[in-house]
């Protein structure tokens, strides 16, 4: 080329090395690298882990799609669905997340979630839209994770990992419960069931139940569990009542627990707790663990056992200790040929036999091998007198033969029973029942009627309705009258009488001569008033007398003139002879110097009475009986209306005198007759023999002696006498006479005051004649009864109150409290 | 350019002994370190330009394929979540009959990036070895420089729809890694392209090497 070259030197220089020229660029493809591989293993490593969970039927779940979630957190997808090798199940594979894995352990579980609508309510409602999800529960332990899983059809009713307790309960009847039904604590659901199940035996249902967290550590030995399904109803006093926990309950049932007591002993692993009929079974049995716990035992019967059931109770003494769990029919081998017999199975608590809670079958039924061989004896017996349901009782027999526990293997041990009285009952009721028939009712019904008819009568008739209104006045007036002034007074006046007059009759008591005389004097004067009363008849009386003297002393002479004959004839002159020589012998003891000796013993009594007397009027005993006196005189003054008497005594003697004093005479006469009729000569005879006898007597020396006896005796008289006049006597007699003047006075007194008192009773019979008269003029008379009896009531009150409280404490009638 | 075809041996400005501005296009005498206009470095060739091609195409190539084997889109309606690759997409767009949106996803997503990369990689290997470039080379580089920015389409859809479909439980609709993967890849094979220094296929046309 022919152009000029220009100058070169600025030209790049070439190429050094490769490193050298590497730019910074680069660094963009390399972080992009990074960044990209970095996301891969990212992706790589979070892209979870394959499991494997088999279920029954996969419905509505798709592969790809369906997630599996943990609280509802989406921790996984299913890959795929397949089969098991017999086609028996269906595998679902699903991919979670890693972090998820190390939970997911043995006790990690997976049910498909559906919605569903059952009696606890609807669950699962969003899958209706968004499908089906797996659900998974492991608890918050990691384990060691498994890849195959068993996933369950329904979803569990506790989560693994929810705080709580699982505790079992048994119970004799599962128709009432159901999977899922409420524990109720109080009301409040605390807890759930689960599916119920049988026992091994298949004696029982068991039923898990899981109690949340924090109400599990209520339960204890002390929780006794109890079923609230369905409804109740009573009917009593209180009225009519429909009783159900919760719309749940009463369509799934529900069980509900309480703790029947403090402090109960924690319950252990193997716990099991008896599910109760209802609330009142399970706090009855508070202290016993329930009959699902019961030992087996059978009981061979040879009577019938109509009336008895399985669930009837067993009882000893009295008290519940089982319960009859079966009833069948057995063939018994005997010597006589096969024999049909009844076999009940029971089941006995033997914790309500009094045996300790840790006591194992085999040493309850060595309680009862002992017991048996003592005397326990089964017998069939009436629930109550009118029922015919029976129940099993255990009895003990003093006297029963020996007989032993039947242990057969394979069986449950025999006890042995006796025949039961039931027959004597039902004869016995039949006989009482034939009595009441028996009872004449009817009659007993007319004669009531009747009764009643008369007291109906009665009850109608206007006298006795007038009674109330009289007695309401009567009450009244009474009420007035007590309240009045005069009979206020009237106790006073009555004490001061009552303490007069006990004066008097002291001071009377001290001084009898006073009462002697006054009684004297007011016989006098009664007496002469009488007899001026009785003069009056006394013309009456002379004819009487007159008639006497003409028709009947002339009869009453004649017989005495009979009896005269008869006395002439009599031998007198011995009787003369007799009492002339008593005479004699009188005589004779008279002249004797110490009869003579007394008439100077006699006067000088007499002067010493004498002296007596001149003392008693020195001393002035004469004016105070003087006063005495005129007291008296006033007193017989008021006394003498007394003497109003006297006419009627007067007619009395005039009745006397018309009829008596003519018996009198009669009988006088035959009297007479029957004298004149007596053997006198024997009298005669036998009152010579007296006075000969006494004559004898008089005659003997004792007799003779006797005149100084008297002498002696007149001798300590007039010391006596003497003594009395220096001993103080007058003065006595003196006090004695002012005692009487003055209780003379008070009588006199009191009498004065008697008119007053007449005149007050006279009072107080008009007022009660007028209380009488308004008798049926008052009509409020239930008012004043009620009130009259309500006071009457509230003093008894008070009177029982007041008992009670002495009853209480007797010490505050000592201290006044 | 077509005139540049006709007339036979091309004078480019190196050989003219000047330099020219590859921002403003004004000329300056060889040596002259600095635009007089716009103030930019001059230089004749840029040598490190290769290597920046390579760098970017290095880089877009990596993140093309996350781009591809993660989801684009995240759907989920009524709690159904659907994912779908940039691929996977196609193939639902074609099962449901669309064919046209499929055949434009596919080729904005699939054709144009690819072809890129074949491009870029083509030029800077002959450019390399030095192998005379044709103007087919040059209109070549037009091209895959035009039309680099279209392969956005896909990434403009992703983020229209997850701006609008937001409708929680019904219908929602979120961008996947792919759509950052994929964007990225757009974005450096275009910084790529650029890159390039068109003046290189001249010197390979002249048979001068750099």
């Amino acid at each position: 080329m022919s152009e000029p070259t220009a100058a070169e030197m600025k030209v790049t220089p070439p190429r050094k090395s490769f490193w050298r020229n590497l730019s910074v660029v680069w660094l963009v493809p390399l972080l992009a690298l990074a960044v990209s591989l970095g996301i891969a293993w990212q992706n790589f490593a979070n892209r979870g882990t394959l499991i494997q969970i088999s279920f029954g039927n996969a419905s509505g779940v798709v592969a790809g799609e369906t997630t599996i979630r943990y609280r509802d957190v989406v921790v996984g997808q299913v890959e795929s669905l397949s089969f098991t090798e017999d086609l028996g199940r269906v595998i679902v594979t699903a991919r979670v997340d890693n972090e998820v894995v190390p939970f997911m352990d043995a006790d990690a579980t997976f049910w498909v979630v559906r919605a569903e609508v059952s009696a606890s309510g609807i669950s699962g409602l969003s899958t209706v839209l968004s499908g089906v999800f797996i659900e998974g529960a492991w608890d918050n332990v990691p384990g060691e994770p498994l890849r195959d899983f068993v996933g369950s059809d329904t979803p569990p009713l506790t989560q693994p990992g929810r705080p709580g307790r699982r505790i079992t309960l048994t119970t004799d009847d599962g128709t009432t419960i159901s999977s899922g039904s409420p524990v109720l604590y109080r009301g409040v659901q605390v807890g759930r069931l689960e599916t119920p199940r049988l026992s091994t035996d298949g004696r029982n249902v068991l039923v898990d139940a899981f109690i949340d967290a924090p109400h599990d550590v209520r339960l204890s030995q002390a929780t006794r569990f109890w079923d609230t399904s369905g409804f109740e109803v009573s009917f009593g006093a209180s009225g009519f009542s429909v009783d159900f926990d919760s719309i749940s309950s009463l369509l799934s049932g529900g069980i509900e627990f309480d703790n029947l007591y403090d402090n109960g002993e924690p319950i252990g692993p193997g716990y099991v707790f008896t599910l109760f009929e209802d609330e009142e079974e399970a706090r009855r049995n508070r202290l016993v663990r329930g009959p699902a716990q019961g030992v087996p035992f059978s009981i061979l019967f040879d009577e019938s056992v109509d009336g008895l059931e399985a669930g009837d109770d067993v009882t000893y003494q009295g008290l519940d200790v089982g319960v009859v769990t079966e009833l069948r029919s057995r063939i018994v081998e005997t010597p006589f040929g096969p024999e049909l017999s009844l076999l009940v199975n029971v089941s006995i608590d033997p914790l309500r036999m009094g045996l300790p809670p840790e006591t194992t079958p085999a040493e309850t039924v060595e309680f009862f091998r002992f017991a048996v061989a003592t005397g326990m004896r089964a017998r069939l017996a009436t629930e109550s007198l009118l029922s015919s349901d029976l129940r099993v009782e255990l009895v003990v027999l003093d006297d029963a033969s020996t007989t032993n526990l039947l242990e057969i293997e394979g069986e449950a041990p025999r006890l042995p029973s006796i025949e039961s009285n039931l027959s004597d009952f039902t004869a016995t009721a039949e006989g009482v029942l034939e009595r009441i028939n028996a009872l004449p009712i009817e009659e007993v019904m007319e004669q009531a009627i009747s009764l009643m008819n008369a007291i109906e009568t009665l009850a109608r008739n206007d006298d006795l309705q007038r009674v109330p209104g009289s007695a309401i006045a009567l009450l009244d007036d009474t009420r007035a009258l007590v309240g009045s002034e005069a009979i206020q007074a009237i106790p006073a006046q009555i004490e001061d009488a009552v303490n007069d007059l006990r004066q008097m009759v002291a001071d009377v008591r001290t001084g009898g001569a006073v009462d002697a005389l006054n009684s004297a004097l007011a016989n006098l004067d009664e007496a002469m008033v009488g007899i001026n009363e009785a003069s009056k008849s006394a013309p009456a009386l002379a004819r009487n007398l007159t008639k006497l003297t003409e028709e009947d002393i002339p009869a009453v002479l004649a017989e005495i003139e009979g009896v005269a004959a008869a006395t002439q004839e009599l031998k007198l002159d011995e009787l003369v002879a007799s009492a002339t020589k008593t005479l004699n012998a009188i005589e004779a003891l008279i002249v004797d110097e110490a009869v003579q000796a007394i008439p100077a013993a006699v006067t000088a009594a007499i002067t010493d009475v004498r002296q007596v007397i001149a003392d008693v009027e020195e001393e002035g005993a004469v004016p105070a009986l003087g006063s005495a006196l005129r007291n008296l005189d006033r007193a017989m003054a008021d006394i003498s209306v007394a003497s109003q008497d006297a006419p009627l005594l007067t007619q009395n003697l005039r009745a006397i005198t018309e009829t008596d004093i003519p018996a009198l005479l009669t009988e006088l006469e035959a009297v007479a007759k029957t004298a004149n009729e007596l053997e006198l000569q024997a009298l005669v005879d036998s009152a010579t023999g007296t006075l000969t006898r006494v004559d004898a007597l008089v005659g003997s020396p004792d007799a003779m002696e006797m005149p100084g006896t008297i002498n002696d005796a007149l001798n300590e008289m007039r010391l006596a006498l003497a003594e009395l006049r220096e001993g103080g006597v007058v003065e006595n007699l003196n006090a004695t006479l002012q005692s009487a003047s003055d209780a003379a006075g008070s009588v006199a007194a009191s009498v004065e005051d008697l008119p007053q008192l007449t005149a007050r009773l006279e009072r107080l019979v008009a007022e009660t004649e007028a209380v009488v008269a308004s008798y049926g003029a008052r009509s409020d008379f239930n008012t004043q009864t009620l009130s009259a009896l309500r006071e009457v009531q509230n003093a008894a009150k008070s009177i029982s109150e007041l008992a009670r409280a002495i009853e209480r404490s007797p010490n505050s009638l000592i201290f006044g409290r | 350019m077509a005139n540049a075809e006709r007339t036979q041996p091309v004078l480019t400005a190196r050989d003219a002994g000047l330099v020219g501005c590859a921002e403003c296009g004004r000329v300056h005498p060889r040596g002259t370190q600095t635009c007089s206009f716009c103030g930019l470095a001059l230089q004749s060739r840029d040598t490190a330009s290769l290597q920046k091609v390579w760098a970017w195409l290095f880089a877009g190539m990596v993140v093309y394929i996350p781009a591809n084997v993660y989801p684009m889109l995240r759907t989920s309606t009524f709690g159904n979540t659907q994912e779908s690759t940039i691929v996977g997409g196609v193939i639902e767009l074609m099962e449901h009959g669309s064919y046209g949106v499929a055949l434009i996803v596919f080729v904005a997503s699939v054709v144009i990036p690819i072809s890129k990369f074949i491009s870029i990689a083509y030029l800077a290997v002959r450019v390399q070895r030095g192998l005379p470039g044709t103007t087919t080379h040059f209109h070549l580089y037009e091209v895959v420089e035009f039309i680099g920015r279209w392969s956005m389409i896909d990434v403009f859809v992703v983020a229209i729809l997850s701006a609008l479909v937001q409708l929680d439980f019904v219908a929602s609709i979120n961008p996947g890694i792919a759509a950052v993967s994929f964007a990225l890849s757009v974005a450096f094979t275009m910084i790529s392209a650029n890159s390039f220094d068109p003046r290189l296929i001249w010197d390979s046309h002249e048979g001068k090497p750099a």
